[in-house]
């Protein structure tokens, strides 16, 4: 038969359930399963015991607790008289990622800080992106306003590599039939863009592309197994939930991290000037490739293609008017400068963990989630795309500052962070 | 530049974790003690006390699909239930009530007769599990720990949180069969 015995077969079949199965295991658990009748049985069983354990009521503790407890917290202590000075990013526990706690080399010299938190070190700002390319096709709906003759479908195709590389090719169709085809690649600090075939390129700030954190990286952060899923495609899938600002999805994904986006779910985002009021009505991602090798050739730039003139202009930090009070410890300064129309840009990156401050919104493909928040007491907007890194806007002087970073920042740590480089502190 | 006031916790990653996290650690601490308003002030002393060591948390997740702050989280829970009974001259518990897996016991008789005989017997089932079983089994069904986290909280190699569940399941799908 397949070489499995009836005992080893049930412990692979309880390791599936949990979703921590490897292929090769998952091939010979299949092979066992589909000739023999009993522990096939004994598989369904596991997955009715799993939706018993849903139906288990359980206490929650009362509604005050986690405020009380927070208020039990010592308040942190910020030394003073600080103008320039080395600072420390704020350390959080993203639930895919954590930042190991070490201190960096200061930009400049000053009044050591007692540590709150710390960037990564080296190592793990290297992996910290643990998705490093992504493959996707998808089709979205948006509907403004929820009005039919506006409505407008987009398919597209996107390669992504880590943290500057991108492809879109994307065609768009309104309600009247008319469609236009796009193809944007996007390679570290160089833009082109091809429009119904007429294509051009310019220089741009270096940073991160526009579509940098697949949805997987989403699912874990966002979301955690709920349990076994369908079998897709002969495939075994584990259930996942989402929740984007109150909207939930539900994805599936297999051993081999292929995931498949249930259609069902309609998002709904409002509220927000940069994207107007959409309804986006339907979502259906068909298929999502995580970590695969993709061909650097997919991010060629053609040569023959018009060069637009402006373009990112380098400019030392103390000329821009977006140059923080403080920087981030341990990250280099990679890039600072402008372009054409005001927008300014830095760059601070260590390894795959970056942190860009613009004068401007980022660049988005597809939904996000805004909401109000505060950064050190002030307002501000956060925006959370669905395929792309959470940002903070903000105004700590006479001009609006966006922060964005590539790893998994819950949003109290991004806005702590951008008060930090931004704000006097007590 | 105007001055902001600092040193708020609530604009802290901190204060975001223990909101995130008191839910599970508090269903941990309750099953350990059986007891509501000791498990809250327990879980109130787990949080001050990983505040106190968040430094020296040092996450793994590289193939995980959960945070490990969870795992660490409880692991510091158990160390807390454990001092506590020691200060207290408390008996670890023995015997498994409903409190001992956070199912309220305050609803009516009648509706426990309501209930599917298969959740009878699962319930049941659930209870006869020793108290090392019944918390991997919870931990991951319920709270969604990965194998790693659970390793973490229990104080245990992986290898047994796997062998551990598959028995557990075995045991359970056998009592729900009937």
């Amino acid at each position: 038969m397949t070489g499995l015995t009836h005992e080893v077969a049930r412990d692979l079949a309880s390791a599936r359930v949990d979703g921590e199965l490897g292929v090769d295991d998952i091939r010979r658990l299949d092979a066992h399963l589909s000739a023999c009748p009993a522990c096939a049985a004994h598989d369904a069983a596991l997955r009715d015991l799993s939706s018993l354990v849903r139906q288990l009521p359980r206490t929650s503790p009362r509604a005050g607790l986690a405020e009380a407890t927070i208020r039990r917290l010592p308040a942190r202590r910020v030394p003073r008289g600080w103008s320039w000075r080395p600072m420390q990013v704020v350390t959080v526990v993203a639930m895919a990622v954590v930042l190991a706690v070490v201190a960096g080399i200061a930009l400049r010299p000053g009044t050591p800080l007692v540590p709150f938190a710390t960037v990564p070190a080296a190592a793990e700002a290297a992996q910290l992106s643990r998705i490093s390319t992504l493959y996707a096709e998808r089709t979205v709906v948006t509907t403004p306003q929820g009005d039919p003759a506006r409505r407008v479908t987009v398919e597209e195709r996107i390669w992504w590599v880590a943290p500057d590389r991108l492809r879109v090719e994307r065609v768009e169709a309104d309600a009247g039939g008319t469609s236009t085809a796009t193809t944007i690649v996007r390679r570290s600090d160089q833009q082109y863009v091809e429009v119904d075939g007429r294509g051009e390129r310019r220089t741009v700030a270096p940073g991160l592309a526009s579509v940098p954190e697949p949805l997987s990286a989403g699912i874990t952060v966002l979301g955690r197994p709920t349990g076994p899923g369908p079998v897709v495609a002969g495939r075994p899938t584990t259930r996942y939930e989402l929740e984007v600002e109150g909207a939930r999805r539900v994805a599936l994904v297999d051993a081999e991290r292929y995931a498949v986006l249930a259609g069902e779910e309609s998002v709904v985002l409002s509220k927000e000037v940069v994207v107007g009021t959409l309804v986006v009505e339907s979502r259906q991602t068909r298929v999502l490739r995580l970590d695969q090798p993709i061909d650097d050739a997919r991010f060629e730039i053609p040569r023959d293609a018009e060069v637009v003139p402006g373009g990112f202009d380098r400019r030392p930090v103390g000329d821009l008017s977006i140059e923080p009070l403080a920087a981030p410890e341990g990250l280099e300064l990679v890039a600072s400068g402008g372009e054409p129309a005001g927008r300014e840009t830095l760059l601070f990156q260590r390894g795959a963990f970056q942190v860009l401050i613009t004068s401007h919104l980022p660049d988005q493909t597809g939904p996000v989630a805004v909401r109000p928040t505060t950064v050190g007491g002030r307002p501000g907007v956060l925006r959370i795309p669905l395929y792309g890194p959470p940002s903070v806007t903000f105004t700590p002087g006479s001009i609006a500052v966006t922060v964005t970073v590539t790893a998994l920042l819950a949003p109290h740590a991004l806005t702590a962070l951008a008060a930090d480089m931004y704000l006097q502190p007590e | 530049m105007t001055r902001v006031p600092r040193g708020d916790v609530d604009d802290g990653w901190f204060a975001g974790v223990v909101r995130e996290n008191t839910p599970v650690v508090f269903g941990f601490v309750l099953r350990r003690v059986g007891d509501r308003p000791r498990a809250e002030d327990l879980t109130q002393e787990t949080f001050l006390r990983a505040w106190r060591a968040r430094r020296s948390f040092r996450g793994e997740d590289p193939g995980g699909e959960g945070s490990s702050m969870r795992g660490w989280l409880c692991a510091i829970a158990a160390n807390v239930v454990r001092d506590d009974a020691r200060r207290s001259g408390r008996r670890p518990v023995e015997v498994a009530t409903p409190e001992h897996f956070d199912i309220p016991t305050d609803g009516d008789v009648s509706d426990r007769m309501a209930e599917d005989e298969a959740m009878g017997r699962f319930r049941d089932a659930l209870v006869a599990l020793s108290p090392q079983h019944r918390e991997m089994f919870l931990l991951r069904e319920r709270d969604g720990l990965s194998y790693r986290e659970i390793a973490a909280a229990l104080g245990c190699p992986i290898g047994t949180v796997m062998s551990g569940l598959a028995r557990t399941r075995q045991r359970l799908v056998e009592a729900v069969r009937g």
